[in-house]
């Protein structure tokens, strides 16, 4: 990494060299100036463009000291699913939040359901009594003990559930647009450069989320720089709501600058503009980074 | 995901890529003391960052700042060398003067004390990086002692000086120059390394109660008293002498004083039993740590590490 380099317009690191999967640390004045939040936007979409993903901790101290520590991925996957890369089934949980895939080496960021029990696994190799009854499910399911298999026998156990609500990432995904689904937004009043948007999305085959999101100028003060998520959990409302009011909502999406079919967006408003082929408002987002909205599904109503 | 008025179900992902339901399992890495020192050998350039961020960390929110640094020293051995000294009247050995005896006692003292104090608690103190990254976590209680090596700077720094004054007010330059330095520099060694030593056990052990660093404060206190640090070894009656030696801290302190001062009492098998005890808590700690430290990998290390590192600075 360069050091003791500072750069007024923002930061200047060498991501290619620090997204080795170690820790790094970058600090204000030393490594950039300014405020983190372009930091923090640059590292992801340094992360995109090299097919990686980060994760981040900052740390203001005041006038004292400004810190970004980053760590770099090669891939995130929901708790329970399989390596993205190669497909393996048995991944090595080094810490809470990430793994590493025995079979092709991929180190991995767990994105974790807060409404999913965690797991202990107790690698004495023997049952434990209830196991496969605690063995987590959650909303997809598909993480549990292969209790009663011969392999088994020689591979720890799913013993134990700890609720993990408290163990979400700030930094992680959770908090950026990409992670969800099925995205419909609205704004409240007359749309601005700074507005708020209300809106309800999927977190990716999590569950079921209302959104707020807010979007922050560029520093260059054109267009979009950068968005903040604050997710809260629809499931417990579910009960109590008329999602289908839904419907009057529009749908949005993400996409790189690069993506094919930029032609034909229609900007009409600084943060988003209409696909006029398929209707679907478009947000622009830096690097390659897609947003998981599912094809299929295709938008329902005029703009917010 | 189906929306109805009814309610919602939610269907598996469609990002993920379709799997079996119920295949994929987590296992644990096998403890091993190996990995975890290649693992901070390789990042052991996040040392003194994360020491950095520790001392930038305490003091921040106060208005003396980084004054407290030097202020802390100053008061604690201005405090007990009136104590002691002037009110008690300790003398030092060998015509040497208190203040200077005792900073020189202070030096090794607080390096064990505050060390063990801030390894004990570096996974509070670095809850934030362990819970969002996944750094080696054997650097923790390693790069913890930062603040500890930073106090014991500013007491060299003290001592330098008052050996300044006393040479030119007492025409005394009280330091020995010779060989006998490096046995001051290795009783420094021994300190950090025993505090480091015990310091991954009880890192490991706070995170998951923290009545340990509650209760260490109180064994450090009853233990700087029985450490011959405020006073000479040769003021104990002759049978507790060799009591005192069961402490290992006493031959690292009497070292520094001997190498620093030539006021120490050095046994050679007290030196024996610090360097046992030292290579003893350092194996023991490393192969603690690896086995405990595992369960951070599980999602009750949130829970372990705490929720909240802002508290309590240990000013």
């Amino acid at each position: 990494m360069r050091r003791g380099r500072t750069h007024a317009a923002g930061p200047a690191i060498d991501w290619e060299q620090i997204a080795d999967g170690r820790v790094w640390r970058l600090r204000r004045g030393t490594h950039y100036e300014g405020s983190d939040r372009a930091v923090l936007t640059a590292a992801r979409a340094a992360a995109s463009r090299m097919g990686k993903v980060v994760t981040m901790a900052r740390e203001d101290f005041g006038a004292t000291a400004g810190y970004v520590w980053v760590q770099f991925a090669d891939a995130e996957v929901p708790f329970g699913d399989p390596c993205p890369r190669c497909g393996s089934t048995t991944l090595l949980r080094e810490h809470a939040g990430y793994a590493t895939c025995p079979r092709c080496a991929a180190r991995l960021v767990l994105l974790i359901d807060d409404e999913d029990p965690g797991v202990v696994l107790d690698g004495s190799g023997t049952d434990a009594p209830g196991a496969q009854s605690q063995a987590p499910g959650g909303a997809r399911g598909n993480a549990r003990p292969a209790a009663g298999t011969a392999r088994q026998a020689a591979t720890p156990r799913v013993t134990q559930q700890f609720p993990q609500a408290h163990f979400l990432p700030e930094t992680k995904s959770i908090e950026r647009l990409e992670f969800y689904a099925e995205i419909r937004l609205r704004v409240g009043s007359s749309p601005t450069a700074q507005s708020a948007f209300n809106g309800f999305g999927q977190a990716r085959g999590v569950k079921p989320t209302f959104l707020y999101v807010r979007f922050f100028p560029a520093e260059d003060g054109d267009g979009l720089g950068d968005h903040h998520v604050t997710a809260i959990a629809a499931r417990p409302y579910a009960a109590a709501l008329d999602f289908g009011a839904l419907s009057d909502w529009a749908y949005f999406e993400l996409r790189p600058l690069t993506a094919p079919g930029a032609d034909r967006l229609t900007p009409i408003h600084p943060y988003y503009s209409l696909d006029e082929e398929t209707g679907i408002y478009v947000i622009p987002v830096a690097g390659d980074t897609q947003s998981r909205t599912p094809p299929s599904l295709a938008p329902r109503d005029g703009p917010p | 995901m189906t929306i109805s008025s009814a309610g919602v179900t939610v269907a598996p992902s469609s990002a993920a890529p379709p799997v079996d339901a119920a295949a994929v399992t987590y296992e644990r890495p096998q403890p091993s003391v190996r990995r975890e020192v290649a693992e901070a050998w390789r990042s052991r350039a996040l040392i003194p960052r994360l020491g950095a961020r520790v001392v930038v960390k305490t003091y921040v929110r106060t208005i003396l700042g980084r004054t407290w640094l030097v202020l802390r020293p100053v008061m604690d051995s201005l405090g007990l060398s009136l104590l002691f000294g002037a009110v008690i009247g300790l003398k030092a050995p060998g015509g040497t003067p208190y203040l200077l005896f005792l900073l020189i006692g202070l030096y090794g003292w607080r390096l064990f004390e505050r060390s063990l104090f801030w390894a004990t608690r570096s996974f509070d103190r670095y809850a934030r990086i362990v819970r969002k990254l996944n750094p080696p976590l054997l650097l923790m209680p390693i790069a913890g002692t930062a603040p500890a090596i930073v106090e014991s700077a500013v007491y060299a720094v003290l001592i330098a000086g008052m050996l300044g004054f006393y040479a030119i007010t007492d025409g005394t330059f009280y330091i020995t120059i010779g060989p006998e330095l490096l046995l001051g520099v290795a009783g420094v060694l021994l300190c950090l390394c025993f505090a480091i030593g015990l310091g991954l056990v009880l890192s490991v052990l706070n995170a998951r109660a923290r009545d340990v660093r509650i209760g260490l404060r109180y064994v450090l206190s009853i233990w700087f008293y029985v450490t011959p640090v405020i006073y000479p070894i040769s003021k104990l009656p002759e049978g507790f002498q060799v009591l005192a030696q069961v402490n290992p801290v006493t031959p690292m302190i009497e070292l520094i004083k001997e190498g620093f001062l030539g006021v120490g009492r050095i046994d050679p098998g007290g030196v024996a039993w610090a360097v046992a005890a030292t290579a003893g808590s350092l194996a023991f700690g490393l192969w603690f740590f690896s086995r405990k430290v595992a369960d951070f990998t599980t999602a009750s290390a949130a829970a372990l590490v705490g929720g909240d590192d802002e508290e309590d600075d240990g000013l």
